[in-house]
C-alpha cells in the first residue's frame, strides 16, 4: 500500500478575500498565462490551461493562513521578483542546511517561503 | 570569444571561451577569476598559480596581473571584477551600523587590499552565485538590479569562504603571537596554492616549502595543523578530485587519467581512488 507522502502535495494553498484579485497576482507569481479556474468545496482551483502540473488553489473562509514553501531554481531572481510585484520581504535570502531561502508575507499575512536547493556536499 | 558586461556600477563581468594558447591578459582591481574546463596561469608577482575547475581565484586592488592558459582545447573561463566604490561600499554596509551607513561616503572611494590573493575551493554558495552570474551572461540578461544583487552576494559568499579557509584555519595553528599566525598562515596558503597550481607534476616537500619560504619541518607541523592533513595527503587528495572529474567529463582512459594527474603507474591510483570513495575508476566510467 501506498505512504501517505506517496499521494503528494498537488498545489500551494492561499487564503483570499478578493479571489478576482488574488487570481492576478499569484497567476503572475507563477507565470501562468492561460488558466482555467475550477471551483472544489470552499476553494477555487486555478490551473494552467495546457500544463496540468501548474496551479494553485485560493481558499475563500479559511480560518487560518497559509505557509508555503516554494521551490525555485534562483531564489535571488525570485526574490526580486516577488518584491516589484508588492510582495512584503520579511527575510532577505538567507543560507541554510538545505540552500538559500527568503520569506515573504501577502497583503492578507499567507507566508511563502522561497527555497533554493543546494547541494553543499 | 569574449563577452564583458559591465554594470553601471562600473563592475564588469566576463566570460571568455579561450582559444588561443598564447593568450594573454592584464588584470587589475579587486576580481574573482574561475575556470569551468581546462586550466588558466597567472602571474602574481614572483609566483605563477594555475587554476582548475573546482577552485577560484582573488586578486586584490592596486596592482596588475597577467594571465595565460596552456590548455591543448579551448578554456571557458569567467571572472568578476569589482568597482573599488562598489567593494568599499560592501565593506562600509558590513562594519557600519545602519545609521551610520549615510556618513563617511569618502570612505567608499577607497579600494583598500582585503584579503590574501590565493586559490580558493569553488563550492557552495559561491559556486551558486557564480553559476548563476555565468547563466545570465550566457543568456545576454540586461537586468543591472538582479546583477548587482548577485555581486553583492558574492561578495557575501566570499567573505564565508574567507572566514572558514584563511580566519578558521589560520586559528588552528599553535603559535600565541597573532602576526605570527598571519604570517605562518600566509606562507601556508603559499604552499597550498603550489599544490593545487602543480599537482599533476612530480612535487616533493623540499620543493613545496622552498616555494612557501618555511622549512620542511616547519611546513610538515603547521599544515597539518592548519588543513588536518600533511602536504602528501592534501596532493593526494586533489589529485584523486581533479582525477574525478576527469573521469565524469573526458573520454580518456583511466591510465591516461592518472597519467595526467600525476600517479606515476595506474595501479597506485586504482587503489588510492578505491580506498577514497569506495569503488574504481572503471565502476564510474560505466556508471
Amino acid at each position: 500500500m501506498d505512504n501517505l507522502v506517496r499521494l503528494g502535495v498537488r498545489y500551494p494553498v492561499f487564503k483570499a478575500k478578493n479571489t478576482n484579485i488574488a487570481v492576478q497576482i499569484y497567476s503572475q507569481l507563477f507565470g501562468l498565462e492561460n488558466t482555467t479556474s475550477v471551483e472544489m468545496f470552499d476553494a477555487l482551483v486555478i490551473k494552467n490551461s495546457h500544463a496540468s502540473d501548474n496551479g494553485f488553489v485560493l481558499v475563500r473562509n479559511s480560518p487560518t493562513l497559509s505557509y508555503s514553501f516554494l521551490t525555485t531554481s534562483n531564489c535571488i531572481h525570485h526574490t526580486l521578483r516577488l518584491k516589484n510585484s508588492g510582495f512584503s520581504c520579511t527575510e532577505p535570502p538567507i543560507s541554510t542546511t538545505l540552500g538559500l531561502a527568503s520569506k515573504f508575507q501577502d497583503e492578507l499575512g499567507n507566508v511563502i517561503i522561497l527555497l533554493e536547493e543546494r547541494e553543499y556536499s | 570569444m569574449k563577452q564583458v558586461r559591465v554594470l553601471e556600477t562600473n563592475s564588469a563581468l566576463m566570460s571568455h571561451v579561450i582559444t588561443d594558447e598564447g593568450y594573454q591578459e592584464t588584470i587589475s582591481g579587486f576580481s574573482i577569476h574561475t575556470v569551468f574546463n581546462g586550466n588558466k596561469e597567472y602571474l602574481l608577482g614572483r609566483r605563477n598559480v594555475t587554476i582548475y575547475p573546482g577552485d577560484f581565484l582573488v586578486l586584490n586592488n592596486g596592482s596588475s596581473r597577467s594571465g595565460t592558459f596552456d590548455s591543448k582545447s579551448p578554456v571557458n573561463a569567467f571572472s568578476i571584477q569589482f568597482n573599488p566604490g562598489f567593494l568599499s561600499d560592501y565593506r562600509s554596509v558590513l562594519v557600519n551600523r545602519t545609521e551610520k551607513l549615510l556618513d563617511n561616503l569618502d570612505l567608499r572611494k577607497d579600494g583598500q587590499q582585503w584579503c590574501p590573493e590565493n586559490i580558493y575551493p569553488f563550492k557552495g554558495d559561491m559556486k551558486y552565485n557564480i553559476m548563476h552570474l555565468k547563466n545570465y551572461m550566457d543568456n545576454e540578461l540586461e537586468d543591472d538590479l538582479l546583477l548587482q544583487e548577485h555581486l553583492f552576494r558574492c561578495l557575501i559568499d566570499f567573505s564565508k569562504v574567507y572566514h572558514n579557509e584563511v580566519l578558521m584555519k589560520a586559528e588552528k595553528l599553535k603559535f600565541s603571537s597573532l602576526s605570527t599566525r598571519k604570517e605562518v598562515y600566509r606562507r601556508l596558503a603559499i604552499a597550498r596554492d603550489y599544490i593545487l597550481s602543480n599537482y599533476n607534476k612530480a612535487l616533493t616537500l623540499s620543493e613545496i616549502a622552498n616555494a612557501a619560504c618555511l622549512s620542511v619541518n616547519h611546513l610538515l607541523r603547521t599544515f597539518k595543523d592548519a588543513f588536518n592533513q600533511t602536504p602528501f595527503q592534501f596532493l593526494t587528495r586533489i589529485r584523486l578530485e581533479r582525477a574525478q572529474f576527469m573521469l565524469k567529463t573526458s573520454s580518456s582512459s583511466v591510465r591516461n587519467i592518472s597519467m595526467e594527474v600525476g600517479f606515476g603507474c595506474s595501479s597506485a591510483f586504482i587503489r588510492a581512488y578505491k580506498r577514497t570513495y569506495s569503488t574504481t575508476p572503471t565502476e564510474l566510467l560505466r556508471a
